[in-house]
């Protein structure tokens, strides 16, 4: 009998895991622990609509009434202190401990940080938390400078969000493109292009070495080639770490994320992993951390069943969305993987567009600019594994929503 | 109450939805298996118009973060939706479509 679960990290897995547990009937104790001194809200709009100042505060996840309805115990604030598995035991900060029958780490992640000389100058910046944002959004106003360091989805929407609120905004990345890892090549380009005509500055191939300061603020970024760049903030955005501390501390083998099979059980009976912090098996092949808003999701509903002895295996598709330069960018599927993309849409201007990966005769991924409508029914292409033909998907004339009617899905992928 | 027309019934194709933005809340009218709702057309989540949405069954998905709602009653089925949707009273007379901005629809 399943009376207590006990819920690590207080995010949106965490938050979905408590919501699905309640969905599903169990009427046990919940418990949540969570690092922020708040409830789950929406961590996308921190570096949109939070960053902006559009809304003081992000959006929370689920309403205050819902907690208590559900009879959810709350412990906001309250750091775990390690894990005991072997006897079901969590320990807390203040010498108490408490018995779990099922727990559930969605610890999360934290932002990569970069181990250089002034890394810890006031003004050198991450971005992760409610926190952050809110000391970022006091130094992006007309007159103010920011340099970006890292030009993926973050750095990216960040550059956006500050350039609108007026501030000089300039994007350091390493490699030749931006956004090559998430977006690609063509897009990452294309991106870049609308940043740029934001006045957005974009430099590339950038090797910085040292942050410089005066009496502990930052004032400069440093280069490899001797030349310096002032400035008085600047933005840290090189990826996320999975948050696996508490589950090494029990044990538990961790690369870049707890592994866990498709249900989020972990290699430790009665211990799952949903969300970041989980190396969870892909759909595709091959098992990582998704960091993503709508995988996690996932993650946490199917964990959630699998807690309660409903176990249904759930391998994922990554999902991400972004808005960059005020534009919509949305994504299925890796953008590596075998088979041929093809364009759907406005090629010349870049917009709307809709790119589809398609292999063994199935979409397997999809991106999508501005194109939010197709893409909807792109990922249900994706999902269902719908057999498609290239001539169809690729001529314009065809309606997407056909091709998932006229062909129902084999579901066996 | 007072019901206003606000399309014809064949301009929502079944499954489909339909953004009426000439009025002072902007509608998405959704045709569910020939039954019709009436909803606000914003998301209360985003900025973003839900007409524009996948409509499966009774549940719009947001196509810009994926939120759901069920049309029937405008609650959401999926964050990151949280706040529910205005609905409003429709009536099908013939080919044609009323809604009524005051009132709610009658529940089951």
């Amino acid at each position: 009998m399943i009376r207590d679960i006990a819920i690590v990290g207080f995010g949106l897995a965490g938050a979905s895991a408590a919501l699905s547990l309640r969905d599903q009937g169990y009427d046990g104790r919940i418990h949540l622990f969570g690092d922020e001194p708040v409830p789950a809200y929406d961590r996308p709009s921190l570096s949109k609509s939070v960053l902006a100042g559009a809304t003081v505060e992000a959006p929370p996840l689920l309403d205050a009434a819902w907690y208590a309805d559900a009879a959810v115990e709350i412990h906001a604030g309250e750091r775990v202190q390690r894990i005991e598995p072997a006897r079901r035991r969590l320990h807390l900060p203040a010498g108490t401990s408490l018995t779990y029958d099922r727990l559930l780490l969605a610890t999360g992640a934290r932002a990569r940080t970069l181990s250089l000389p002034g890394a810890e100058l006031d003004g050198v910046l991450s971005l992760r938390d409610q926190a952050d944002s809110a000391k970022l959004r006091s130094r992006i106003g007309p007159g103010m400078s920011l340099l970006i360091v890292g030009g993926g989805l973050i750095g990216c929407e960040v550059a956006t969000t500050a350039r609108k609120a007026g501030a000089e905004v300039r994007i350091l990345e390493s490699a030749d493109e931006l956004l090559l890892r998430v977006l690609g090549r063509r897009l990452g380009a294309w991106c870049r292009e609308r940043l740029e005509a934001l006045g957005v500055v974009v430099q590339r191939n950038a090797r910085i070495t040292a942050f410089e300061g005066k009496g502990g603020r930052a004032r400069a970024v440093a280069f490899a080639d001797g030349l310096r760049i002032s400035a008085d903030t600047v933005l840290i955005s090189i990826g996320a770490e999975p948050d696996t501390a508490l589950a090494q501390q029990a044990g538990l083998a961790c690369v870049r994320g707890v592994p866990v099979d498709a249900t989020g059980l972990s290699a430790c009976p009665e211990l799952f992993v949903a969300g970041d912090a989980a190396c969870w098996p892909l759909r595709e092949g091959g098992q990582r951390s998704l960091e993503t808003y709508l995988n996690s999701q996932a993650q946490a509903a199917t964990a959630a069943a699998a807690m309660l002895g409903r176990a249904e295996p759930s391998p994922q598709v990554p999902r991400a969305w972004t808005e960059i330069a005020g534009h919509r960018i949305q994504t299925i599927g890796d953008f590596e993987g075998p088979g041929s993309w093809l364009l759907r849409g406005d090629a010349e201007s870049g917009h709307p567009l809709l790119m589809l990966r398609v292999h063994g005769g199935a979409v397997a991924a999809a991106m999508s600019v501005d194109a939010t409508k197709d893409f909807a029914t792109a990922t249900r292409l994706v999902e269902a594994g719908t057999p498609v033909s290239l001539p169809a998907l690729s001529d314009p004339a065809t309606n997407l929503r056909d091709l998932l009617r006229a062909r129902p899905s084999t579901g066996t992928r | 109450m007072a019901f206003v027309r606000v399309c014809g019934r064949s301009e929502v194709a079944e499954g489909e939805a339909l953004k009426l933005e000439q009025f002072a809340i902007p509608l998405a009218l959704f045709n569910v298996n020939g039954e019709f709702f009436a909803t606000q057309d914003r998301c209360t989540h985003g900025e973003w118009s839900l007409s524009d949405g996948y409509l499966d069954g009774d549940v719009v998905e947001c196509s810009l973060h994926m939120g759901k709602f069920c049309v029937r009653t405008g609650k959401v089925r999926s964050a990151p939706a949280n706040g529910a949707l205005r609905t409003f009273a429709v009536r099908v007379e013939g080919d044609e479509v009323f809604v009524d901005f005051d009132a709610a629809p009658a529940m089951p």
